[in-house]
């Protein structure tokens, strides 16, 4: 039964009352203001220690006895067929255990896989693969998307290139356009990206009878498990899918790549471990990507600022996965009366894309907070006075107003109005992004007959902290520390959760892991009131035990877990869908100074203010840690990330860690972070993920900033030394 | 990477006898930070290396009345931090401390600075058979060369890497070689080709020969350098574009001035025409543009590498300016 209640919901000056029906069994939410001794403290991860000292085990790290090694033969050609192949010489390797040729015959980007081997050294297993002979019939091919899109380009899919990925249509933008006191119209082109976890993908794979079990590199056990299966023909049941510690996963993980089954496949054939690890290159090569975008935005307002109409015409290439979107960014952030979107995938011959860090988003924003700024500028507004006019978001509206106080907003001076050739400028951007959670997860909280406390749950620690939320959400509820809670979890054999990406987890998984606590602590105490006679609201649940208030009688919590048949009192629950709350999605703003070198073309990001509420912060201190990995990410696709592609042949020149440049220490600016708690309602904990929204306006806001400080917008993704003077040098020749 | 000999020498004689026997396939090594890379990814394939590590001396920082010696083996750390190489060679040391990251300069040497290979990455990509790897086509001229030479790069748009070439280039520095022919000493400005003198290789070692160690002068009085490096990144990585400046100015009037450029040509570039305009001159704005557009006469850019040319200029410019600024008295 639903238990309908009232909850106070919203922020500081901004609370109101809501209406709830909570789920049956499910904890009321923590009020706003609740006096918390574990969550919301600055507890360090769990597993911080074993990260330093190195005993942290990562897919890269595990050796089994007698284990193979493997190595995979990938096409050096765009497309091509394969015409023949001959593996006998590697077969004949005298360290080589088994060969593996793909069923695909048909390759369609250079890196695609060809053939495996697994040999008793890698170096054995990569001496192979040069032994294998093989013949391509090399086929037409096209990477570049502009001439992908072309009449008579060479086909990637029998459908054609192009494919239209979302059209959208609300009230008569060509009316409202009209009407409008001013239009602005740009393009805005961002690169393909690439994820570069410091945890490169790696499966080890071992057969024992019919059970498989994986160690993979994966922010999702049980999709690996069921695509694995699938691709085996083999019962999910026996497939185990281990993931002990993860370094970053940004979407690359959440799907099953092609180092899973193969390694699977060749431990069969060997009747042997075999563990496959891709290089950096071979990573770079073949396990996603952030397509590309060439965004033409239309946006018209009224000469106070409000928006009108926005059109949004787009296109982007995923290689040869679908899926390019942008337009998804506008979705709350700002109110269109009149909107239409026309957005268009473009398959090229290229490595497929897939889920990064805020899909869709980090490029849509871009597009659409750079045509605000040019349209603000054309009306001769204030840029950040025309986004408070048009934000329906309440908190959002807070958050821009403590960033832009703490950027010193109030400095920015007209674009381009700098003296001197090394010119300060501020940008500022916002974000929405609903992480508010899924139903589905199950955590089981156990006391064993020692009194100790453990946490378990299917779920993945991907890096975010994972681990330490959910031994601090127990802790809580159990009145103990989060390092008296031991957090298993990256296991499908355990409780079952769901992959750990879109900013979910926590606020999927730590509700879970409340409730099967709170089912602990309600247990143990009608337990002890029935064993010490006291009445149940006398009770209460602390320092391992259940104590009589006003008296020293007590009764262990080890006491009565081996009172039980399995020595274990045992409590599961699961995630219940969401109920109602504050508002929709988590909001956020950021803001950034830059100073520009127009004699160089440098542009070096001063300081970075991020605005962030997420509903409840479990862990200032993990949370942080998000913010800041959020902006360091979102700077490094402003001002260096692309993958460099030479369309000739086909071919990535950058798939090395020299040449695809990600931001270093030395670059990272001051952060300024500025937490917003909400009271958000959605789920027990009231929690919503802070993952993908502290990356999305950072680009954003550093494009902007760098158009303020030049007076010229630099139209393309990233900002580098080269399209700074080009675009300086074409703006002078404009004038002249 | 392949199977191969690994040899250390305990010296010179010992280094260059194990470098003859099998000729042309060994390499010598010492820091590895760009040689094993090459081995790993497949662009060289040597099947000895003759460690250089064991011999002794070759790390030596020597400063005299007449100048500054280094030898090859001295690490890219110590040459940026070295307080006498600072105050005599402040462009060198500037050079060693822009180049690479910190631990990249820790195992650095100099000789491995001054001899690495071309980042450009057709030569870097097995997939690319280009004329430095003894093919036909220079795959950057109309490909992806927004990183690549805006002079003398006419067969291969390479651009030289070297942070330390430009800087002791501009120092008038001196290399010796060894070889089992005996030593020789050139002008290290002579010892850096051009892809048309040689397209295989960078410098004009023989195959059995070792940069020993370098040579630079002593400044006269009333010398001030520079070396400014533009990056896209600082933290790490190679020059967009960098220039190295050494001028001396008696009084206002500047008397000598040696400018040369990396990271825009297959060699440490040096700008003749600029340092003719400044010489038997006060330095001012428009002399100081007068010669940073002087430096630039003649360049080709390319398809994806035009900025390169207002980039270049404009360091150069504000080189000599600060340069200007600083010199005694003023």
């Amino acid at each position: 039964m639903a238990k309908k209640t009232k909850l106070k919901l919203g922020f500081p000056g901004h609370f109101k009352q809501v209406a709830v029906s909570l789920p049956a069994g499910d904890p009321v939410p923590w009020e706003f203001d609740a006096d918390l001794k574990v969550v919301g403290k600055r507890v360090p991860r769990v597993d911080g220690p074993d990260k330093v000292s190195g005993k942290a085990r990562y897919t890269f790290d595990l050796r089994l006895p007698g284990m193979l090694h493997a190595a995979v033969l990938r096409c050096p050609h765009p497309h091509a067929r394969l015409r023949r192949i001959d593996t006998s010489k590697a077969k004949a390797h005298p360290e080589v255990r088994a060969v593996l040729v793909m069923e695909e015959k048909e390759y369609r980007f250079a890196g695609a896989e060809v053939a495996a081997v697994a040999a008793t050294t890698l170096a054995a297993a990569r001496q192979a693969l040069g032994l294998i002979e093989v013949q391509y019939e090399k086929l037409p091919f096209v990477t570049d998307p502009d001439l992908a899109r072309r009449p008579g380009a060479p086909k990637v899919r029998t459908e054609g290139n192009v494919e239209v990925s979302l059209e959208t249509r609300r009230g008569s933008v060509e009316t409202a356009f009209r009407e409008a006191d001013a239009v602005v119209e740009l393009t805005i082109r961002t690169p393909v990206a690439l994820h570069t976890c410091l945890e490169g993908h790696g499966s080890l794979a071992r057969w024992e009878g019919d059970l498989l079990t994986v160690w993979d590199s994966t922010q999702a056990v049980f999709d690996v498990r069921d695509s694995l299966a699938r691709a085996l023909k083999h019962p999910p049941e026996n497939v185990r899918i281990i993931k002990d510690h993860a370094g970053g996963g940004f979407g690359s993980k959440l799907q099953m790549w092609s180092q899973t089954p193969i390694a699977a496949r060749l431990a069969k054939l060997a009747g042997a471990p075999v563990r496959l690890l891709l290089s950096r290159h071979e990573d770079f090569l073949c396990t996603g990507n952030r397509h590309s975008s060439v965004q033409t935005l239309k946006l018209g307002a009224s000469r106070d600022g409000t928006f009108k109409a926005i059109s949004w015409r787009a296109y982007g290439t995923g290689g040869i996965e679908g899926g390019a979107e942008t337009s998804r960014a506008v979705d709350g952030l700002y109110r269109f009366p009149n909107l239409e979107v026309h957005e268009e995938n473009v398959y090229t011959h290229a490595g497929p894309a897939c889920p990064m860090r805020a899909p869709g988003h980090v490029q849509g924003v871009v597009a659409l907070e750079a045509a605000i700024d040019t349209l603000s500028e054309k009306l001769g507004l204030d840029p950040l006075e025309v986004r408070l006019k048009n934000d329906p978001s309440e908190i959002r509206k807070a958050e821009l107003s403590v960033g832009a106080e703490r950027i010193g907003w109030s400095r920015r001076g007209p674009s381009g109005s700098n003296p001197g050739a090394r010119k300060r400028g501020l940008g500022v951007a916002g974000t929405t992004w609903d992480g508010s959670g899924l139903p589905g997860p199950e955590v089981e909280v156990s006391i064993g007959a020692g009194g100790e406390v453990t946490a378990t749950c299917g779920t993945q620690d991907i890096g975010t902290g994972t681990r330490t939320i959910l031994a601090q959400v127990v802790a809580e509820e159990l009145g103990i520390s989060a390092a008296e809670v031991t957090v298993r979890l990256g296991d499908s054999y355990f409780p079952y959760s769901i992959l750990s990406g879109g900013s979910l987890t926590a606020a999927s998984v730590t509700p879970a892991a409340r409730a099967a606590a709170a089912k602990a602590r309600a247990s143990l105490l009608r337990f002890a009131s029935k064993e010490l006679g006291d009445k149940l609201e006398d009770l209460e649940c602390s320092d391992h035990q259940i104590r009589v208030r006003g008296s020293n009688r007590s009764l262990s919590w080890e006491h009565m877990a081996q009172d039980t048949p399995s020595g274990r009192l045992s409590f599961k629950a699961e995630r219940q869908g969401n109920f109602a709350g504050f508002e929709p999605a988590a909001a956020g703003c950021q803001f950034a100074e830059v100073e520009v070198d127009t004699d160089t073309g440098e542009v070096r990001v001063v300081k970075v203010v991020a605005v962030h509420d997420s509903g409840r912060i479990l862990n200032p201190l993990l949370w942080e840690s998000q913010v800041n990995g959020g902006v360091i990410q979102g700077i490094s696709f402003a001002l260096l990330e692309q993958r460099v592609i030479d369309h000739r042949y086909g071919t990535v020149l950058n798939a090395d860690m020299e040449t695809y440049k990600v931001l270093g220490a030395l670059e990272v600016p001051e952060i300024e972070i500025i937490p917003f708690p909400v009271a958000a309602g959605f789920n027990n904990t009231q929690v919503i993920g802070i993952g993908e929204p502290a990356i999305i306006p950072t680009a954003a806001a550093v494009a902007n900033a760098v158009a303020n400080a030049l007076g010229v917008r630099i139209g393309e993704l990233p900002i580098t030394p080269d399209r700074v003077l080009g675009a300086l040098e074409s703006h002078a020749k404009g004038r002249r | 990477m392949n199977p191969f000999e690994y040899a250390s020498a305990d010296s010179l004689d010992d280094a260059v006898a194990l470098l003859r026997e099998k000729k042309g396939r060994v390499r010598v090594i010492a820091g590895g930070t760009d040689l094993i890379p090459q081995m790993k990814s497949g662009v060289a394939e040597p099947e000895r290396l003759v460690d250089l590590k064991g011999i002794p001396g070759l790390d030596r920082v020597e400063i005299s009345a007449g100048g500054l010696r280094l030898g090859t083996l001295v690490p890219l750390t110590e040459i940026a931090s070295h307080p006498g190489i600072r105050e005599s060679h402040a462009a060198l040391a500037q050079g060693a401390s822009a180049a690479a990251s910190p631990q990249i300069r820790n195992a650095g040497t100099l000789g491995g600075n001054l001899c690495q290979r071309p980042r450009c990455w057709y030569f870097r990509n097995e997939d690319f058979h280009c004329r430095k790897k003894g093919g036909s086509e220079c795959f950057a001229l109309e490909g992806e060369n927004k990183y690549h030479a805006i002079f003398g790069g006419d067969d291969c748009c390479i651009v030289h890497p070297s942070d330390t070439a430009p800087a002791l280039v501009a120092c008038e520095a001196e290399a010796t070689l060894r070889s089992p022919r005996g030593e020789r000493r050139v002008p290290l400005a002579d010892f850096f080709v051009l892809p048309s003198v040689d397209v295989r290789w960078e410098n004009i070692l023989a195959k059995d020969e070792i940069l020993v160690s370098v040579f630079a002068p002593s400044p006269p009085p009333g010398t001030r350098a520079s070396y400014t490096k533009i990056r896209e990144r600082a933290s790490f990585d190679f020059a967009l574009a960098s220039v190295a400046a050494v001028l001396t100015f008696e009084g206002a009037t500047c008397t000598r001035a040696r400018i040369v450029l990396g990271g825009v040509a297959p060699i440490p570039w040096p700008c003749p025409a600029a340092e003719s305009v400044l010489v038997g001159h006060a330095l001012d704005d428009a002399l100081i543009a007068h010669a940073s557009n002087a430096a630039l006469e003649g360049a080709a850019p390319l398809s994806k590498n035009r900025y390169k040319v207002s980039l270049t200029r404009g360091i150069i410019r504000r080189a000599l300016a600060n340069l200007n600024a600083s010199k005694e008295g003023t």
